[in-house]
């Protein structure tokens, strides 16, 4: 069984909005909560594994803030609450395709497209979807952009290098999109988008 | 009813000189018009100008009598690589976003979107899968698609077998054949129009941005272009051996006419 993407929307609202009011023995019920809703939803352990890691180092850093300044049962505390809203926030996001979604927020923003007589669901999700069809064209023109400058001989070793190596990508990265949401917006414009009904 | 373009110029912001200068074409209904000419000679921007994408510094252009902004649902025009425009989450969707701007009901969108994966030899059994997992070819129909789908009038196509295989080139010429023979008005800008002089009606060749011929394809104009075709050389060669052969510039029309000659 499908849960729909509205149901998962509104548990994770009502989830964060709990991990933001619990304390002590409470969040711990609450990290309960989240496992059962993970195993429910069928997310996979080794997958929200893979979303976190690359988040632990921001998780870690801002504890650390939290011990210098409050002292360390808010850094617990913080750690705690933030990992909980990261894991539930993955869950959903592994467990809902980009349709599932987008087709979500165009069914929520319907009465306000009635009410305010325009077409601002589909213009949102529109650009919701155009957002996630070319964030991974983004990824790909950097990474050949920065194939082609390695093989020029630009280094990305060591933490200097790698800033000065973005840097050389940068340039022709931005003016290739450029060109590129140049297609996209005279493609669109060619199919009528805008057009005065 | 046809398309005008008078005295035409267009010059990019901040370029030196303009990309289009003085171009005055008109373009009949039912037309195949192939427009031609070396890399940066203006074959872009004339077509984006005569579709009225972007506006002449100097000129004006007029479709079926209306300004280019008023005409918008009569045309359609595929950018070069279009398919790197595709977005929707399914084929479906994607075609049927021209025909859903111009606010039609959904049965005839429906319709529409049906009307135009059909045209381009789609199964459509894809309709309901991603454009992005389909492969090369069916994307650059996909996205042909997508541009007819309204049913406009003035069809443009910009480069549309750049990057494809034999196959896929074989299928575009294929494909605009049929257009044509379905009354669409069809501007193809090509660099390398050999496959497409047999069926078009007529060839315009830019230089510098200038018209410099405008008519039925011929060697002469093609030179123009820096184009020779080695099927017409071919069909001359045959000719001065006393082999009476038709001048073409596809292989295949020559082909014929050779087996025809021989018979
Ligand atoms: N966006 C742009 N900005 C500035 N100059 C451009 C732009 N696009 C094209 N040009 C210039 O205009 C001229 C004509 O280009 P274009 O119409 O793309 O030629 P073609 O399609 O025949 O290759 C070229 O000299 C090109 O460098
Ligand atoms: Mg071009």
């Amino acid at each position: 069984m499908k849960t729909p993407a509205i149901a998962k929307l509104a548990w994770l609202a009502l989830f964060s909005i709990a991990v933001l009011m619990a304390e002590g023995h409470f969040l711990a019920a609450l990290a309960a909560v989240l496992i059962i809703a993970a195993f429910m939803l069928g997310a996979k352990p080794g997958k929200l594994l893979r979303m976190l890691l690359p988040a632990l180092p921001f998780i870690v850093v801002i504890s650390a803030f939290q011990w210098l300044f409050a002292g360390p049962a808010m850094a617990a505390l913080t750690l705690v609450r933030i990992t909980l809203l990261y894991v539930a926030g993955s869950v959903v996001t592994a467990t809902t395709t980009e349709t599932e979604f987008i087709d979500t927020v165009e069914r929520l923003l319907r009465p306000v497209s009635t009410l305010t007589r325009t077409d601002i669901g589909r213009d949102i999700a529109t650009m919701m979807m155009l957002a996630i069809a070319f964030l991974p064209i983004i990824k790909e023109e950097h990474d050949s952009i920065r194939l082609a400058q390695e093989a020029r001989g630009v280094s990305y070793a060591g933490f200097r290098g790698l800033i000065k190596g973005e840097i050389a990508v940068i340039v022709p990265l931005i003016y290739g999109l450029s060109a590129r949401t140049d297609r996209v917006a005279t493609a669109m414009e060619a199919r009528c988008y805008g057009i005065k009904k | 009813m046809s398309l005008k373009a008078e005295d035409v110029s267009y010059r990019y912001p901040g370029a030196g000189g303009p990309a289009i200068s003085s171009a005055s074409l008109e373009i009949g209904k039912g037309e195949l018009v192939v427009v031609c000419g070396k890399n940066g000679s203006g074959k872009s921007t004339l077509i984006r100008c005569l579709a009225g994408l972007i506006k002449p510094s100097q000129g004006r252009v007029s479709i079926d009598g209306q300004a280019p902004e008023k005409a918008r649902r009569a045309i359609g025009f595929a950018v070069q690589f279009p398919e790197r425009a595709l977005f929707e989450r399914t084929v479906c969707d994607e075609v049927a976003f021209g025909p859903r701007n111009m606010g039609l009901p959904p049965d005839e969108v429906d319709r529409l979107t049906g009307q135009a994966i059909d045209a381009v030899g789609i199964s459509r059994d894809l309709m309901s899968v991603a454009p992005r997992s389909l492969s090369y070819g069916r994307k650059r129909l996909v996205a042909i698609a997508c541009a007819i789908a309204h049913r406009p009038g003035y069809l443009f196509l910009d480069e549309p077998a750049a990057g494809l295989d034999y196959e896929g080139r074989t299928r575009i010429t294929g494909l605009i054949k049929s257009l044509k023979a379905a009354g669409m008005t069809v501007i193809v800008a090509s660099h390398d129009p050999l496959d497409l002089l047999d069926i078009c009606d007529r060839l315009v060749v830019l230089d510098g941005g200038r018209v410099v011929a405008d008519g039925p394809p011929s060697v002469e104009s093609l030179g123009r272009a820096g184009i020779t075709s080695d099927t017409i050389e071919l069909a001359r060669r045959l000719q001065s051996c006393g082999i009476n052969v038709r001048e073409a510039f596809s292989p295949e029309a020559l082909a014929d006419s050779i087996v025809e000659a021989l018979k």
